[in-house]
């Protein structure tokens, strides 16, 4: 794909992150373009799932720029010319076209599939009731889950559960998905059903940026496939690429070690 | 038996249940308002909040209902301090309740999934918000069979509020014990009577708390 007349969605300049004397994230850097499928493969504690949860700003990076659609996240320049965080509220604001997908899911027990997915259009959006409950089941029909709208989520599979979870992610009708090892927590058969729903926002042109372990899907889907170690942007290439070629001596062990468990790409 | 004393101290029992359970209405929504407010003020980024916290906690928790009362019904007057026994009653039991309701609502926000509240914020929910609609109904579902536990508490210890006079139905016993100079007639009536109450709202707590994990049962 050619970039050079495009300006990056996402971009990550420099980015690092510490957790105490730990620095998880020691530079970052990458470009996201529009419609562009980003998937991040690594070992646990390469900073993956870091990376992802500072660009959503859930964990607050420590130096360097993130910035999404033209707008520094987290951070803005005070009276002096001095940086300093921004308060929440703006931060939300900024992000207000980002949304995000959890390994866990993160519904909430205790409200309907239908009252998951309808609570931030209500509460955020403001949106009327019967506006909600319509775009609701507009999101849910999307993932294949509107005829679950009135159970609760703890009656669903696992494959559901993330489904309803996308629906959710849906409402607010972003333009960026984060996809934090959405197929990690679930039992093998019911990844497929996940990645099906997946391939389908990728082809309907949603910018979006995964970690994952599926190889195979990253294979498939990607137009860029960044590999993450200790912390550091260590190889990234289209998936052709750098999953036939791959030049880093510890990129081409982190492949013979995942071939040997789940066989040839 | 003599149950002639019953029909004789019939307006003097009924009058202490009536404040019995006046008494313990006011004490329990002191109880869980101030729980509220202090397990709120304990997980403050203030320190000088979350040391109150403690310091109420630890004094409320660690010194006997007893003599709290006693000491605020009969010593506060010698520093200025003067309330009704009533006053004294509702409040002493209500303040020294809150500081088991608010141990009981800490245990049950942390037993709250943290990438619930990720979610909420990723979905733009406010602080309020995400306490609101996710945090808090949530806690009060989990915790009901706790607050239940602490309400029979609240309930039996409301008789010790007798010793300042209180007019509540253990002093109405006690009267009728010390005036007919009969023991099982008016004890008897008042374990039977804490019984009753304790019973009823037991069975209220088990529906209203199969209302709020309805969701919890489905799984």
């Amino acid at each position: 794909m050619n970039h050079a007349s495009q300006k990056p969605v996402i971009r990550l300049i420099d980015v690092k992150k510490r957790f105490g004397a730990n620095e998880v994230l020691k530079g970052i850097d990458l470009d996201v373009y529009e419609s562009e499928v980003v998937c991040i493969i690594g070992g646990s504690g390469s900073g993956k799932s870091t990376m992802l949860r500072c660009i959503d700003f859930l964990e607050q990076y420590d130096e360097g720029e993130i910035v999404v659609e033209g707008r520094l996240i987290g951070y803005g320049s005070d009276d002096s010319g001095n940086l300093k965080p921004l308060p929440r509220q703006q931060v939300q604001k900024d992000l207000a076209n980002v949304g995000m997908v959890f390994q866990q899911f993160n519904l909430w027990p205790h409200k309907t599939v239908l009252e998951n997915v309808m609570a931030p259009l209500l509460l955020v959006s403001r949106l009327s009731k019967a506006e909600a409950r319509q775009k609701a089941l507009a999101v849910l029909d999307k993932v294949g889950m509107a005829h679950k709208a009135e159970a609760y989520p703890g009656t669903l599979s696992g494959g559901q559960q993330q489904r309803v979870a996308i629906a959710r992610a849906l409402g607010k009708e972003p333009r960026i998905l984060l996809f934090d090892e959405p197929t990690s927590a679930l039992d093998p058969e019911l990844v497929g059903e996940v990645l099906k729903v997946m391939r389908q926002l990728a082809d309907d042109g949603m910018t979006m940026v995964i970690v994952t372990h599926e190889m195979g899907f990253a294979a498939q889907v990607s137009d860029k496939v960044i590999f993450l170690a200790d912390g550091k942007i260590e190889e990234q290439g289209p998936p052709a690429e750098l999953f036939n070629t791959p030049r880093s001596s510890r990129l081409q062990s982190f492949l013979a070690t995942w071939s040997e468990r789940n066989g040839t790409l | 038996m003599d149950l002639q004393l019953y029909v004789t101290y019939g307006p003097l029992l009924l009058k202490g249940i009536g404040f019995t359970l006046y008494v313990c209405a006011g004490a329990l929504l002191i109880g869980l308002l101030c729980g509220m407010a202090l397990c709120v003020i304990g997980q403050s980024g203030n320190w000088l909040l979350r040391a109150f916290y403690q310091l109420y906690i630890t004094l409320f928790r660690g010194t006997p209902l007893l003599v709290q009362i006693y000491l605020v019904f009969y010593g506060g007057p010698f520093i200025g301090l003067e309330f009704s026994a009533l006053q004294v009653g509702i409040g002493g039991l209500g303040l020294y309740c809150a500081a088991y309701f608010a141990e009981i609502f800490r245990a049950g926000f942390q037993s709250l999934a943290p990438g619930q509240v990720e979610a909420a914020t990723d979905l733009g929910f406010s602080r309020w918000q995400t306490f609101a609609h996710i945090r808090l109904p949530q806690m009060l579902a989990a915790v009901l069979p706790s607050v239940l536990n602490q309400t029979m508490l609240l309930i039996k210890e409301s008789s010790i509020l007798s010793v300042i006079t209180v007019p509540e139905m253990t002093t109405s016993a006690t009267k009728m014990s010390t005036e007919t100079f009969s023991v099982v007639e008016p004890y008897l009536f008042l374990g039977l009577t804490y019984w009753l109450i304790t019973f009823v709202l037991a069975r209220g707590a088990r529906r209203l708390e199969s209302r709020l994990t309805a969701y919890v049962a489905t799984r």
